[in-house]
């Protein structure tokens, strides 16, 4: 089972995983980083959650559960009530501005089916975002500072380890403690 | 992306330093796509965002496509012919009137090392050594103070090396943003739990990472270095036998240190003492220590000295010369390396041997089939405005660079240039240079030529053409050999290929000798040193020896000395200025490309809470900056990143070096871009 793995000890909110989506996806980027507390980065894309509360709002059932646990998006069928969008918890459904059609990570599909990586996963400078078997990552997981959190079911999903730091005031200069 | 027909090749990315490859996908004469090339060995793949929009500054509407003539306060389209002719007569005119002097060339740290190589040997042939390039606004205070300590002015060991690192210390580097592939190898390090320390006024996305943050005031550095090491001294952590053995100077510099007292260091710096020893002892004890350095250690009027120190601090430590150690000066744009080896600056000739050595000089005059060559340093970048502006230059040629953006003091570079007799500027954008020269040349850019480029880890990798420039553009290099030719040197010029002037260069530059065309066309290319064909490369210097007469790593004692403009009544605020992700340098390309410009679209001043309180400044407010030269309007960002009294401005946008400072290093010449007295006031709109 293969999983997108985010390692938030090593986001430096570069955005090249956006850039790279943006060009795979004809000008449009389906992950997103946002920037916490002006010191964490979080890229943020498709959960392929377990209970998937797009797919029970979508009126004409254009998003399908795949055998694997895939979430995706017909596109072809959407009608653009955008309630998937509104649905989602994690915000990573948008409808495209011009054609309102709603869209969202499918983890490149394109380029798994000739064997490649997903794009933001080869690009990301810093290997925060990886892509692999659910056992492979979870052996590195382990060795990694903080917490580590899965969300995968069938054969898709996603594990997060959210990093252990110090809190930090950045109001005042700061000098460290050992 | 329908992948039929489509060729894929091995290619270096155009921006930064640390030299990245990715496969470019050619279909029918265009760049149509990216693919990532997970076997390169600096980047395994990795892109940053800038890197993965550079298929967008190839095919782009704005290219220029054909050669243009000043006419009033226009341009006119003229042929090529016309356009190297007049030219060729105007710079021998030039050089008539007001001898070889009178000329200065600006090289490009974006072309090749063949190109940079043919430009200096056609100016040096016309009797000047006023060629100089953009190192000399970003790393010619490295140059000069790694080439006096250490008798090399380079990276001493790989990008990669920082994952052997236990202790990295990063001083005036923002490499997560500047640099970012850099952060993959010092995530590895931190991950098996090497201790980060970042010295930096910001809380930068490096800092985020940071065990220890030293947020020290601009222009503090040599204060908290030498601070360091009279810890360092005092606490006997230094390394005596690497010191006694392979340095010379130590005694000099225990006499300084112990004139520095570290509670006026504390204050100079506004770090507390704790935290110096903390770093001290952490830098000195550790297994393998790096320090990692950029801008915000070499762009101060001290620029030289800011390094020389860091110099001081690994080689008492006997921090160098073996994995996960060294001094790492991350160089800026993709060949600026390269550029320096090739002695396109006004000080050296190819292999940075110094235009005064009369010796060595000549016999690069003999391989260049002369007598002689200017022996005087010409003009470095900022001294070619000075000169412009006071009217004791005449002619500016200017290769792939863009001072109305990038050098300090804009508008004084505006009345230099303005001033010139013949300003004649070749690239591939109508950039805000080329808006005023008498001649503008449309040039080939780096898919549209093949050549070497050198990475900041002396890597010597080469780019093989992909598609055919544009219009009437031209290669840098075939626009060079023509000018060279119609100046009366074809026989000095007789090259029909890059790879001829490669070879060239492996005859005249001892560290390149083996780095030949057939080799160096492999992935990942060569390391220089690389002194013979059968040499495979040297990815870690100083292993046994230091680059210096006698071998020896020379210990230099820096006092301190403060920067040139203090805040004062008048202008309260120190700004300094540096680079955001999203962008590149003068911004040309990365200002053209709509994923990165709709990310981060215009100019910014970031301030504090309390300074921007004070003058009832709210976040996204228009704001005036201004200093002694002038003034700039943006919109004010209010953050807790940097620190009171400082502000930041990115300087990819042309409002940025209005403000900046062209005070210079006396040594290195480069200019103080860190440090200026500013104030910030609510636009008066």
């Amino acid at each position: 089972m293969k999983v997108l793995y985010i390692d938030l000890n090593r986001c430096i909110y570069c955005r090249a995983c956006e850039v790279a989506c943006e060009r795979e996806h004809g000008g449009v980027s389906r992950i997103f980083v946002t920037l916490l507390d002006w010191t964490q980065p979080v890229p943020v894309s498709c959960r392929h959650c377990e209970k998937h509360p797009c797919v029970e709002a979508c009126p004409v059932d254009a998003i399908e559960v795949t055998d694997e646990g895939a979430v995706l998006i017909h596109t072809n069928e959407c009608i653009s009530c955008g309630l998937c969008a509104i649905a989602c918890p994690f915000g990573v459904i948008e409808l495209d501005r011009v054609g309102k059609i709603a869209d969202k990570c499918d983890l490149c599909a394109h380029r798994l089916a000739e064997g490649k990586q997903p794009a933001c996963v080869l690009t990301c400078p810093t290997r925060c975002l990886q892509y692999g078997e659910l056992d492979d990552v979870m052996a590195q997981a382990r060795d990694k500072p903080g917490l580590t959190f899965v969300s995968a079911v069938g054969d898709t999903g996603t594990v997060v380890t959210m990093p252990e730091r110090p809190a930090r005031d950045t109001a005042e200069a700061t000098t460290g403690s050992d | 992306m329908d992948d039929r027909d489509i060729t894929w090749v091995p290619s270096l990315c155009p921006f930064c330093g640390v030299g990245c490859g990715f496969l470019a996908g050619v279909k029918r004469g265009r760049l149509v796509a990216l693919e990532y090339l997970t076997e390169h060995p600096v980047s395994e793949g990795a892109l940053c965002p800038k890197g993965n929009a550079v298929l967008d500054t190839v095919h782009h509407a704005d290219r220029l496509l054909h050669p243009l003539k000043r006419v009033g306060e226009g341009f006119e389209r003229i042929s090529w012919d016309q356009a190297l002719q007049e030219i060729a007569e105007r710079l021998l005119q030039i050089r008539e009137t007001h001898g070889p002097d009178g000329l200065a060339f600006l090289a490009s740290a974006k072309c090749t090392n063949e190109e940079n190589y043919l430009m200096q040997k056609w100016a040096r042939l016309l009797g000047t050594n006023s060629v100089d390039h953009c190192a000399r606004l970003c790393h010619a205070s490295t140059v000069a103070g790694l080439s006096k300590t250490l008798g090399a002015g380079a990276m001493t060991n790989p990008v990669t090396d920082t994952a052997a690192a236990d202790c990295i210390f990063v001083i005036g580097s923002n490499f997560a943003e500047c640099h970012p592939v850099a952060a993959r190898w010092v995530g590895d390090a931190l991950e098996q739990g090497a201790f980060l320390m970042v010295a930096d006024p910001r809380i930068t996305p490096v800092a985020w990472h940071a065990d220890l943050h030293l947020r020290l005031r601009p222009g503090s550095d040599v204060a908290l270095i030498n601070g360091m090491m009279k810890i360092i001294v005092e606490e006997r952590l230094h390394n005596q036998e690497f010191i006694t053995s392979r340095t010379s100077g130590f005694d000099q510099l225990r006499e300084l240190l112990a004139t520095v007292e570290l509670a006026e260091v504390a204050a100079i710096a506004g770090v507390p003492v704790e935290a110096i020893e903390q770093a001290a002892r952490r830098y000195a004890t550790a297994e393998a220590s790096v320090i990692m350095w950029a801008m915000g250690i070499t762009q101060h009027t001290t620029g030289t000295d800011n390094v020389m120190s860091l110099a001081n601090l690994a080689l008492i430590t006997g921090n160098l010369g073996r994995p996960g150690t060294g001094l790492m000066p991350l160089r800026g744009q993709n060949n600026v390396q390269g550029a320096c080896d090739v002695g396109a600056l006004s000080n050296v000739l190819p292999g940075y041997v110094p235009v005064t050595d009369f010796e060595r000089r000549r016999r690069i005059a003999a391989k260049w089939g002369v007598s002689e060559l200017p022996g005087s340093p010409g003009l470095t970048v900022v001294e070619m405005m000075n000169a412009a502006a006071c009217g004791d230059l005449h002619g500016l040629y200017v290769m792939g660079e863009n001072p109305m953006v990038s050098d300090p003091n804009v508008r004084h570079v505006r009345q230099g240039l303005d001033n010139l007799d013949l300003l004649v500027v070749q690239d591939i954008f109508m950039t805000e240079t080329a808006e005023l020269a008498d001649y503008v040349l449309p040039a080939a850019l780096w898919a549209e030529r093949p050549g070497s480029y050198t990475s900041t880890e002396r890597r010597v990798q080469w780019q093989p053409a992909l598609v055919a420039p544009p219009g009437e553009a031209l290669p840098d290099w075939q626009i060079l050999c023509e000018m060279a030719r119609r100046t009366g040197y074809a026989d000095r010029f007789p090259f029909a290929s890059p790879a001829e002037v490669l070879a060239e260069i492996n005859t005249v530059l001892p560290t390149y000798a083996g780095i030949t065309p057939q080799r160096v066309q492999v992935l990942g290319g060569l390391v220089w040193p690389c002194p013979d064909p059968d040499h495979p490369g040297t990815p870690i210097l100083h292993q046994e020896e230091f680059g210096t007469a006698d071998g020896l790593g020379h210990i230099t004692p820096t006092p301190y000395r403060p920067p040139a403009e203090a805040p004062d009544q008048q202008y309260p605020l120190t700004l300094t200025t540096g680079r955001v992700v999203l962008h590149y340098n003068s911004g040309s390309m990365t200002r053209r490309t709509g994923a990165l410009l709709n990310r981060e679209p215009r100019l910014f001043v970031e301030i504090s809470a309390p300074d921007a309180a004070a003058r009832e400044i709210e976040d996204g407010d228009l704001v005036r900056v201004s200093t002694r030269r002038g003034h700039s309007d943006c919109r004010a960002r209010v953050v807790p990143t940097v620190p009171v009294g400082v502000v930041f401005m990115p300087f990819h946008f042309a409002g940025t070096n209005i403000l900046t400072s062209d005070a210079l290093d006396p040594t290195a010449k480069i200019p103080e871009y860190k440090v200026a007295a500013c104030q910030i006031e609510k636009s008066p709109q």
